[in-house]
C-alpha cells in the first residue's frame, strides 16, 4: 500500500467529506480515506497496481473537488482602505445600547 | 475575540452563503421560481428565516430576497496585521450561515434528500411526518430524522416547561470512540437533556457510532438524529426559534425578541466532537447570537468574555486532557462542563441499580426479542397499588421481594407480578394516593431496559436481557420507588415500603385489595364535581415559555397539557406551597352556565399580568381560557355546521377549518384568548363540563379519528349521558372528510343535532 496526500481547497466542510469519500472509496484499489475538511486534504491508502494517483486525482476533480486548485470563495473582500465595506451598508452600528436589551438584561428581567 | 475563530467563521459563511446561491440559482433554473418549498409539519415556513426576517417563504423564488440578506451580513475576513475586535463581524456571519444552512435544506427538500436517507435505521418514536406522505424524503428504507415538527415540538413543551428535559444539547461531528459516543449520550439522557446528533468528522458521524452500538435513537429516548453533515444543524436552530414562536407568543420577525428568548429561557448547548472545520465555526457562530455556548472536545482557541451568551462562548476540553480512567468518567466531566458553561440547574435523584437511570429512558421498548422476562401483557398479570398507611406500620426503606424472583423462569418468559408501595407521612392525603401511584408509571420506565405501559391492574412490563446481564432484578423496583418518591415527594412522604410479590397467594390477596381500593377511588373521583370544591387551581408551570398564560384547573376540567388534573395540582401545592400551582378560592359564582367566579377571574387578570380581564371556564365563544402552546388538542369552532371541531396534535391531516393542526396552533397559543378556538386537554372532551354555555358535547361536528379509537368506550358513555346513543358514529373525522362541504353532507344525512341547535353566531 502507498500512501498519498492531496490538498483539496474547496473541502471546507463535511458535507462535502461525505462526497469526497464515497466517490473515492467507489474506486477500485483505494483502501483507506481520511479526509479532513479542517485541513483541506485527502489522506489516501491505495494498492499502485490497481489505481494510480492520476485516477484518484480525476475521480475527484470529476466529483467536484478539484486537487489543488480552486479555494473558499470570499463574496466579500476588504477594500483597499483596509475598511470592512459592511459597516458602511449595514449602516445602523451604533454603540448606544437599546433600551430592550437593558429591560432584558439582569435578574429582574422580563424574558 | 479570538482573530483565529472570526477568520474560520467568516471564511466558512462566505464559503456557505456562495454555495446555498449556487444551489437556488440551479434550482431555480430546474424547478422553476414558484416551484413550492417548506420543512414538513411546521406552521413556521422556514423557521430560522421566518423567526429571524418575518418573511413566509413558500417557493423556491422567495429565498432568494433571503440570500440577498445573507449576502449582506457577510464581512471580508480579518486582516492579517490589524487585529480589532470581531465579535460583531462574525456573528453577522453566523446568522448569514444559518440562513444559508436553511435554503441548503430547503432545497434539499424540494429534490427528495431531506431527510437524509440512513438505510436499515429504524427511529424509536413517532416520525410520521417524514413519512413518503409527507416528508418527501426515501422513508421506506430508514432515514434520519430531519426537522422536529411542531406536533412533537409541542408535546416536549410541558417537560421543557416543567424541568424534566432541562435543555438541549446539539452535537455536531463524532466521538473519540464508539465507547466514548455512548458515554456521553448516556450522561446527557441521565439529566434528560434532549440531544441533536449532526455532522461527521471523516464521514463519520455520533449518529453512525450509536447505530454500531445498538443506541436506541429517536424522539422516544430524547436522541434525534438531524443528519450527518453540520448543514442540519440547522433544525437545531429552527427548533430554538420555533420554540420561541410556539410558547413564547412571539412572531416572525421579531430577532431581538427570539434570540433574548432563548438566550434566557431555552437551555441549550453545542458539543463539537472531533476536529472543528470552517463551516462548525460558522455555525457556532450563528448559535452563540441564541446565547448557546459551544464546547469542543479538541483544541480550540476560547472565547471566554461573557454577553452574547450567560457565561463562556467557546470553551475547549480536550478529551485526552479531562482527568478520568474511563471514558464513562471523562464523558461525566464533558457534560458537566457543558452544563456548567450553560448555566443549566439539574437536580438528579441518584436512583441506586445497575442500569442507566433518567426519564429520557422512559419512551423506551423492550421488543420481544431482547427480553429476559415479562408481567403482564397477555399471558401473565402485573398491577401496581400505592396506599397511605400509618407512620408505624411503614418501615423507610423496607423493600422486600416476596416469592421467587425471575431467575427461574426461561428466557422470554413471563410471571405474574405485584408492586405494592406503602407511603407514611403527615401531610400525605388519601386523595393522593392515585396521583403518586401514577408516578410509578414514569419512575420504573426511567431505567434502561425496562418498559412499562399501563397502570393498576393492567400494568405490563418487560424487563430486557440487557439489563439483567448487567445485574437489574426485581428488587431494584423497589430500589427505584424508594429513590424517587423521596426525591420528588420527599415534602408529602416520609417513610416509603415496597414489597415486590411473586407468591402467588399473596399475590392473589393483594391483587383483591388493590381492586377494591380502584373501585373505591372511581366512585370517589366520579363523585368530583366543579361544585363540590370550593377550590380550583392555578398552574403557571407554562409561563417560563408563554409568559402571560394561566389555565384554571378545576376537577372537570384538567389542564390543556393533559398531565395535569385537579388533584396533581393540590398535590404539586402541597409539595411546593409556593410553586406553579396555586389555591384559587372560587369566590362568587357570577354564571353557573359560562363558569364565570369572581375569584377565578381576579386570578386570571392578576396571574396574566393583566392581559386577560375575564375567563370563562366553560364556553369557548366567550372569554375562553388561554393556551400555552402544550395542548393535547384544539377545538374550533366551524360556522356553517354550527358546531365545532376537535383536532388532536397527533393529527397531521387537514380539516374542515382548513388548516392543519400546525396551523391552528399558532391561533390558539401564546397567551392569547380568542373566541372560537382553545386549546384543551383531551379527558376534558369526556367531562360534563365540557362547554355546556355553547351546547355541550353535541356541539362536536369533526373530531380526529385517534380520539374515537383512543377514547372508544368513554366517549360512548358520554354519547348515552347526552340522550343520543349514535351520537360518536354522527360525528365526521378526518377519514370522512376534510373539507366543509363533506362536513354538511356528512352531518345532514347523519342527522347531527348540531344542524338544528340554536345558532352559535
Amino acid at each position: 500500500m502507498e500512501k498519498l496526500i492531496l490538498e483539496v481547497p474547496s473541502m471546507y466542510a463535511d458535507h462535502h467529506v461525505l462526497t469526497v469519500r464515497d466517490a473515492l472509496t467507489d474506486l477500485k484499489g483505494v483502501d483507506e480515506v481520511y479526509a479532513s475538511s479542517t485541513w483541506k486534504q485527502v489522506l489516501i491508502s491505495y494498492d499502485p497496481a490497481k489505481v494510480k494517483p492520476k485516477a484518484i486525482e480525476k475521480t475527484l476533480a470529476d466529483a467536484g473537488y478539484p486537487v489543488g486548485e480552486g479555494e473558499t470563495p470570499i463574496l466579500v473582500k476588504a477594500s483597499a482602505i483596509k475598511r470592512d465595506p459592511k459597516w458602511e451598508t449595514l449602516g445602523v452600528r451604533t454603540t448606544k445600547t437599546n433600551q430592550i436589551d437593558i429591560d432584558m438584561s439582569g435578574e429582574h428581567r422580563r424574558y | 475575540m479570538s482573530r483565529y475563530i472570526a477568520t474560520r467563521a467568516i471564511r466558512g459563511a462566505n464559503a456557505i452563503v456562495a454555495e446555498a446561491d449556487g444551489l437556488l440559482n440551479k434550482a431555480i433554473a430546474e424547478k422553476g421560481g414558484d416551484f413550492p418549498v417548506a420543512f414538513p409539519n411546521t406552521a413556521y415556513y422556514l423557521p430560522v428565516m421566518y423567526g429571524m426576517l418575518g418573511a413566509e417563504v413558500s417557493t423556491l423564488g422567495q429565498i432568494e430576497p433571503i440570500l440577498e440578506h445573507a449576502k449582506n451580513l457577510l464581512h471580508p475576513l480579518p486582516d492579517e496585521q490589524l487585529w480589532t475586535p470581531y465579535l460583531g463581524e462574525t456573528l453577522d456571519c453566523g446568522m448569514s450561515t444559518l440562513l444559508a444552512a436553511e435554503a441548503i435544506e430547503a432545497i434539499r427538500f424540494v429534490y427528495g434528500e431531506q431527510p437524509e436517507p440512513y438505510p436499515g435505521l429504524e427511529l424509536a418514536g413517532a416520525t410520521s411526518f417524514t413519512s413518503p406522505d409527507n416528508g418527501g424524503g426515501p422513508a421506506a428504507d430508514g432515514h434520519l430524522n430531519g426537522p422536529i415538527d411542531d406536533i412533537q415540538l409541542r408535546s416536549w413543551g410541558i417537560q421543557l416547561v416543567d424541568g424534566r428535559m432541562p435543555g438541549f444539547a446539539a452535537i455536531i461531528g463524532a466521538a473519540h470512540s464508539n465507547k466514548a459516543a455512548v458515554a456521553i449520550i448516556r450522561e446527557l439522557q441521565k439529566r434528560n437533556i434532549l440531544t441533536f446528533l449532526t455532522g461527521n468528522v471523516n464521514g463519520r458521524s455520533i449518529i453512525d457510532q450509536l447505530v454500531e452500538e445498538g443506541v436506541e435513537i429517536g424522539y422516544d429516548t430524547y436522541i434525534v438524529p438531524f443528519g450527518r453533515d453540520t448543514i442540519s444543524a440547522i433544525y437545531a436552530a429552527g427548533f430554538a426559534t420555533r420554540s420561541a414562536l410556539t410558547f413564547g407568543g412571539m412572531k416572525g420577525g421579531q430577532w431581538r425578541e427570539i434570540l433574548l428568548y432563548n438566550k434566557f429561557r431555552v437551555f441549550a448547548f453545542g458539543l463539537a466532537l472531533g476536529e472543528v472545520d470552517d463551516l462548525k465555526y460558522a455555525t457556532a457562530a450563528g448559535v452563540l447570537s441564541y446565547g448557546f455556548p459551544v464546547i469542543a472536545d479538541t483544541i480550540i482557541p476560547e472565547i471566554l468574555p461573557t454577553g452574547v451568551t450567560r457565561y463562556e462562548h467557546v470553551i475547549s476540553m480536550p478529551w485526552n486532557e479531562i482527568e478520568g480512567k474511563t471514558e464513562e468518567e471523562k464523558a461525566a466531566k464533558l457534560v458537566q462542563k457543558c452544563i456548567e458553561v450553560r448555566g443549566v440547574k439539574i437536580q438528579i435523584t441518584e436512583v441506586p441499580i445497575p442500569v442507566p437511570y433518567g426519564s429520557a429512558f422512559e419512551g423506551e421498548v423492550v421488543r420481544r426479542a431482547d427480553m429476559r422476562v415479562e408481567f403482564g401483557g397477555k399471558n401473565s398479570r402485573a398491577f401496581e397499588y400505592l396506599l397511605m398507611a400509618d407512620k408505624d406500620e411503614v418501615e423507610d426503606g423496607k423493600i422486600e421481594l416476596i416469592g421467587p424472583g425471575f431467575e427461574e423462569i426461561e428466557e422470554g418468559g413471563y410471571m405474574n407480578m405485584g408492586i405494592v408501595v406503602e407511603v407514611a407521612g403527615r401531610k400525605m392525603e388519601k386523595d393522593f394516593e392515585p396521583v403518586l401511584e401514577r408516578q410509578i408509571h414514569y419512575f420504573v420506565n426511567g431505567a434502561s431496559g425496562i418498559q412499562h405501559i399501563g397502570q393498576r391492574d393492567i400494568a405490563w412490563i418487560r424487563i430486557s436481557k440487557t439489563a439483567v446481564e448487567k445485574g437489574l432484578t426485581l428488587k431494584h423496583f423497589g430500589d427505584i420507588l424508594y429513590a424517587r418518591f423521596h426525591g420528588d415527594f420527599g415534602t408529602i412522604v416520609d417513610k416509603v415500603q415496597v414489597k415486590i410479590i411473586t407468591e402467588p397467594d399473596l399475590y392473589a390477596e393483594w391483587l383483591e385489595k388493590a381492586r377494591a381500593a380502584y373501585d373505591e377511588r372511581n366512585v370517589r373521583i366520579g363523585a368530583m364535581t366543579d361544585e363540590s370544591v370550593e377550590e380550583f387551581y392555578s398552574c403557571t408551570l407554562c409561563q417560563s415559555f408563554a409568559p402571560d398564560h394561566v389555565c384554571v384547573v378545576s376537577p372537570q376540567r384538567l389542564g390543556l397539557c393533559g398531565a395535569y388534573n385537579w388533584l396533581d395540582c393540590k398535590a404539586s401545592f402541597q409539595i411546593n406551597p409556593t410553586g406553579p400551582n396555586q389555591p384559587i378560592r372560587k369566590g362568587q359564582c357570577l354564571d353557573p352556565v359560562k363558569g364565570y367566579f369572581v375569584g377565578v377571574n381576579d386570578y386570571a387578570k392578576s396571574g396574566s399580568h393583566g392581559s386577560v380581564e375575564m375567563v370563562a371556564m366553560y364556553s369557548i365563544m366567550e372569554n375562553p381560557m388561554t393556551a400555552c402552546g402544550c395542548f393535547e388538542c384544539i377545538m374550533m369552532v366551524i360556522p356553517e355546521a354550527n358546531g365545532f371541531m376537535i383536532v388532536s396534535r397527533e393529527d397531521t391531516s387537514m380539516t374542515p377549518a382548513g388548516m392543519t393542526f400546525s396551523t391552528l396552533a399558532g391561533m390558539a397559543g401564546g397567551g392569547l384568548q380568542t373566541p372560537g378556538v382553545m386549546g384543551i386537554g383531551k379527558f376534558y372532551i369526556i367531562s360534563p363540563k365540557f362547554i355546556p354555555a355553547d351546547g355541550g358535547f353535541k356541539r362536536v361536528v369533526w373530531m380526529s379519528s385517534i380520539f374515537k379509537e383512543q377514547m372508544a368506550e368513554q366517549l360512548k358513555q358520554v354519547a348515552e349521558r347526552e340522550g343520543d346513543p349514535d351520537l360518536i358514529d354522527k360525528i365526521a373525522d378526518e377519514r370522512i372528510c376534510t373539507d366543509v362541504e363533506g362536513l354538511l353532507k356528512h352531518l345532514q344525512e347523519k342527522g347531527h343535532p348540531a344542524l338544528t341547535m340554536e345558532s352559535l353566531l
